[in-house]
Order: C-alpha cells, then structure tokens, then sequence
C-alpha cells in the first residue's frame, strides 16, 4: 500500500509538469470577450484570443466565438487544419494590426472561416487579411475592410480558395491569386478598391491559375476582374454579375510572351465605367455570351472581343 | 525616477484630459444599456451613435451589440466609418423633429449594415440619409421614411457622391433613393414598395452634371413607379440601367422622360419582368432626348395600358 501511495504521488507529480502541449486537446475549444487564455478553452471556460484556442484544439477541429469582439493581438498563424466562426448571431473580429497580416494560414491545411470580420486596425494598421500559399481555405458569410496598399486575400501557390457571401470594402485589391491557384467566389461585394477586386495574376510562369466570380457585384473599384499574365496560364469565368462606376469593369491582357490567358463573360452588367466597360490587350482572350448589358461606359469595350456560345 | 510633484502634475493633467484627447479606439460599441461616459469598448458601451462617433478613429468601426435605437436626433456623420449591428440584431435610428436621421459629411467613405431607419411617427422626421459627395454603403438594412404629404426620401444624395445597396428594404413615402447633382448608384438585390413618387429616382436637375443607378435583381411594387430617370434641367444627364429586376402592381414599372430640350435621359432594361401596372409596363416621353432601351428579353404582360407608352428603342445584348 505504501508502495502504491508512493507511486500515485510520483504520477500526480508528473502530470503537474506535463507541458501545455502534452494535454488532451479538445475537438471544438471556445473563445469569448469574457474569456482568459489561461482557461481551458471550454464552453464553461473559454480563452480569450485565438492562438490560445488554436494550441488547445485538434487539428481537423472547431474553434467558435461565443459572442462579438476582437480576438487577436498580431498575426494569427493557423498551423492545423481547423474552422473558424463565431456563432450564429454573433461575430468575430481579427484585425490587421502592426504592420503584418492578420491571419497566415500554413502550407496544406484545410481552413474554414465564418462570420467574422477582418479589418485592419485604424490606429495601427496592419497588411494583407488573410495570406495563404497551399492547402484549401472556404470563407463564408465575412467581411473585409483592408485599407492601405494590401491585399484583402492573398493566394500564391496551388492552393484552392471558395468565398462566398462576403464583402470586400475599401482598400486596394479584394482577392489576388498566383502561381497555380484556383477561387472560386459568389455571392459577394466588392466596394472602394483602388486597384484590382478579383486579380488572376499570371505572373509564375509553368502555371495555371483559375478564377470563376458568379453573381458578385463591383462598385467604385478601379478594375472589377482582370486576367493579366505576362508568363503563367489564365482563365478567368465571370457570370450573373454586376460592374458599375469604375474605371473599367473586366480586363483580359497578356503584358509580355504569350500565355494562355482566356477571360469568358455572361449574364453581366457594366455601367458607368470611366475608361472601358470591358478590355482586351495582347494575346488574350475576352469572350462575351452575347448576354450581358454593357451600357453607358465612356468606351463600351476595348480590344478585340470573341463571341462564345451557350450550352 | 520622477518628483512626486511632477507625478501629481501628470495625475491631474490626466483627469483634465477633454474626452476628444483620449486614445481613440478602432472600434467603439454602443448598447441598449450603455452609457454615453462609458469608454465605448465592449465591456463598457456606450449609448447613443454620436458618442460612438467621438470615441472612434477615424476610418472605424461602430458595433451595436443589442436591439434598440441609438439616436436622439440627426447624426452628423463627419468621420469615415462603418456602423453596424452585429448578427441577430438590429440598429434603429430614426428621422425625428422634422431633420433627418443621418446627415453624412462631405467626401467620407461610410458603411452602414444592420439598420433600420423609420420616421417617428409621434414626432416626424425628414429623409432618412443624406450625403452630397464622398460614398456610402447600405446593406441587410430597412428605410421607411413615410410622412403623407411630405417628398422626403429614403436616401437623397444631392452631390457627386456615390451610393452603394445591397439586400435592403425600402417602404412607403414618397422616393426610396434619390439621385441628382452628379450621384451615382449601384442597387442590388433590394426591394421597394409603395412609393407614391418612384423608388429609384434619378434626376437630372443640374447642368453639366451625370447622374446614375445602375438597378440589379431587385424587386419593385405598388405605389407609381418603380424606377426612373427624369431631366428637368438642359444640360442635365440622367442614366439608369435595369437588369434582371420585377415590377409588379403599380402605375408604370420603368420610366424615362425629359420636360426640357436639351436634358437627357436614357434608361436600359434587360431581363426583367413588367406585370400588372394600372397604366403601363413602361413610359417613354420627352423631346427626342429621353430613350429608353430594351433589350428585347424582358417579360411585360398584363400591364392595364399595354406595354409601353412612348416608343421603346430594342438594343442586341453584348
């Protein structure tokens, strides 16, 4: 008995040193404006900011915001496989702040976020919202309110990308993808850019890059969507959408060599624009279905513009 | 290592810091049991917008975290801002005392998402938003700005401001949104009702100026007219292009009409569906400067007077 008394003291002593790291993560962990990252990350008691969270949980987990606030202090660095959202009713803030992103997602996981907002820091403002190479990110149901000269999303590598119901407002790009990447986006706004919303950048030579924009609408951006390559293959699909009061609503260009750049365009709007409604420039295509309603553009096309059928 | 005198000097130039002079914070939140002394933090919010407003940077955000009404009278907006309720819950401010609910400086860019904006009814206000220049945007919101016998709007932009819409509801009165001076408008996905003037109106009552509405997948019923464009000055520009939107059981769905020479307007539908007007599916008058196009893919059927009255210039689409 002395013998078994001792050992279950040696046992609880060893677990008073176990490391954070060594416990029992958690499938789901919780964060609340109410919490403190020295909890548990439970329901009962939640953590404060995320990267607490993000230590506690399993990868392949949840982490859910029980009510509305801010939950970082720098850049978050999503290194499992995790979703991301506050509940419903409720959402989740994670601010650009100090010069950095606010979120890095690591190479190969698989990301989920929902109802959250993502703006930067007016007092101390960071960069891009969201930063990502490799793996799979799905933003749902969120907001983006990036200023300065940053991205809202940035995708540069073969990762797969899927928003929608999102709004992008003020700024300089919306979504930026390069070097093999594809997005896919619907149901969304994109208002007060000052460069590019949606940018399919052929910029890696050797690759392809893919971007589909379905029923989105553009107001005062520079340009709505742009294919531009001067190396890697483009295609840009834009459908059920609306341009207006820009400078130009949809681009396809190739700016140096001759890439596969083909930029298709049905059932949309462009109004108002200042410059041209549409644009062609080098080898690149730009399609029409015949379908849209280009009207009251200062040019309403520019460049060579190729009819293509309707299934 | 400081005097205590000079530690008592700072103490005291603290507690007389004017509220203007405090950090101001990215984002402020306002509560149904806030007070106005409160930091506005999400611990300790504050009351009413206007205190917000002195409590945020500019460039911002105001959150309303509960259901309630947040003004006492107009807002003047003089920051860039975006003002919201969060999920679940709506912000009211209301047009009261015959002023309007929310005046927004000239040249700042403000988001509002969340809101409702009703006259009150036992003390009536004006319009529900106005701006001049600068850009506004208005989502998941609802307008109901209805005194009888009065012309005020939803919102009235009298500048070159640009208005962005999105999945709103605009009710009742006399204009949903109205444009002029050189305003530009996107509207998508909102519905309008009742509206004894027009829900989207574009006016061209400025000379050398273009004004515009650029109208999506919305819907439109009752009242006179559901959306259009109207030159009244020689030398004014009014645009409006219409696609994929419904008009239903009202005077006239779409409409484009001059009352001087030298006024232009041109109004463009595409994808749409006219029924049911007591008048007529569309109306087209003026002096050789009104147009409007169609793209010949529009539904107008059932209208009392048939489907155009004034001649309807068919357009190939693009």
């Amino acid at each position: 008995m002395k013998r078994f008394a001792g050992a279950a003291s040696l046992f609880a002593a060893a677990s008073l040193m176990l490391p954070l790291a060594a416990h029992a993560l958690s499938f789901r962990t919780y964060l609340a404006s109410y919490g403190n990252d020295g909890n548990p990350c439970t329901v009962a008691a939640p953590c404060r900011l995320i990267p607490a969270a993000l230590a506690q949980v399993l990868d392949g987990g949840e982490i859910w915001m029980l009510d509305s606030a801010n939950f970082n202090g720098g850049t978050v660095v999503i290194n499992k496989s995790v979703s991301i959202l506050a509940i419903p009713g409720q959402i989740g803030s994670i601010a650009a702040v100090g010069s950095v992103p606010a979120i890095v997602v690591s190479p190969g996981m698989t990301v989920l976020l929902r109802n959250v907002s993502i703006a930067t820091n007016a007092n101390n403002p960071g960069t891009d919202g969201i930063q990502m190479t490799t793996g799979s990110l799905v933003v749902e149901d969120s907001a983006f309110g990036i200023g300065g000269a940053a991205r809202a999303i940035d995708l540069t590598g073969l990762g797969s990308l899927a928003v929608t119901n999102v709004s992008f407002h003020d700024g300089t790009q919306g979504i930026h993808v390069a070097g093999g990447g594809t997005a896919t986006i619907a149901n969304s706004t994109f208002l007060n850019l000052t460069d590019v919303a949606v940018y399919a950048d052929g910029s890696v030579a050797s690759t392809t890059t893919e971007v589909s924009v379905s029923n989105c609408r553009f107001g005062s951006v520079n340009i709505g969507a742009l294919a531009s390559s001067a190396g890697g293959a483009l295609r840009l699909f834009v459908t059920g959408s609306s341009f207006s009061g820009g400078m130009y609503g949809i681009g396809s260009q190739v700016t140096a060599g001759s890439p596969v750049v083909v930029t298709t365009v049905g059932t949309s709007s462009i109004f108002n624009m200042s410059i041209a409604g549409m644009f062609q420039a080098g080898t690149a295509v730009l399609e029409t279905q015949n379908n849209n309603l280009v009207r009251g553009n200062a040019l309403n096309s520019s460049g060579t513009l190729a009819l293509s059928g309707s299934l | 290592m400081p005097s205590l005198l000079s530690r008592i000097v700072l103490v005291l130039a603290c507690a007389l810091l004017p509220p203007g002079a405090h950090a101001q914070a990215f984002r402020a939140y306002i509560a149904s049991y806030g007070v106005d002394t409160n930091p506005c933090t999400v611990a300790a919010p504050c009351r009413l917008l206007p205190a917000a407003l002195a409590a945020v940077h500019d460039g911002g955000e105001i959150w309303m975290l509960d259901s309630a009404n947040f003004n006492s009278g107009t807002v003047n907006v003089t920051k860039n801002v975006k003002i919201l309720a969060i999920p679940g819950q709506i912000g009211s401010v209301a047009p009261v005392a015959a002023n309007p609910a929310m005046v927004i400086a000239p040249g700042l860019t403000v988001s509002l998402r969340n809101m409702t904006v009703m006259t009150n009814a036992n003390n009536p206000g004006t319009d529900g938003i106005r701006m001049t220049t600068g850009s506004l945007s208005v989502e998941d919101s609802v307008f109901e700005v209805n005194v009888p016998g009065q012309f005020y709007s939803g919102i009235l932009v009298t500048g070159t401001g640009v208005l962005s819409v999105h999945g709103s509801v605009f009710r009742n009165g006399a204009y949903g949104v109205f444009l002029q001076g050189g305003a530009q408008a996107d509207i998508w996905a909102s519905r309008f009702f009742n509206f004894q003037q027009a829900g989207v109106y574009v006016f061209g009552s400025v000379a050398g100026t273009t004004s515009s509405a650029n109208v999506r997948d919305s819907s439109f019923s009752g009242g006179a007219v559901g959306a259009m464009a109207e030159g009244q000055v020689s030398g004014s520009i009014a645009r409006l292009a219409v696609t994929g939107c419904s008009f239903s059981n009202a005077q006239y769905g779409v409409a484009s009409q001059t009352s001087v020479s030298g006024a232009v307007t041109t109004v463009t539908v595409a994808s749409s569906t006219i029924t049911y007007m007591s008048q007529s599916g569309v109306f087209n008058l003026g002096a050789g400067t009104s147009t409007l196009e169609s793209q010949g893919n529009n539904t107008v059927r059932g209208n009392v007077f048939g489907p155009n009255n004034g001649s309807v210039t068919t357009i190939s689409g693009f």
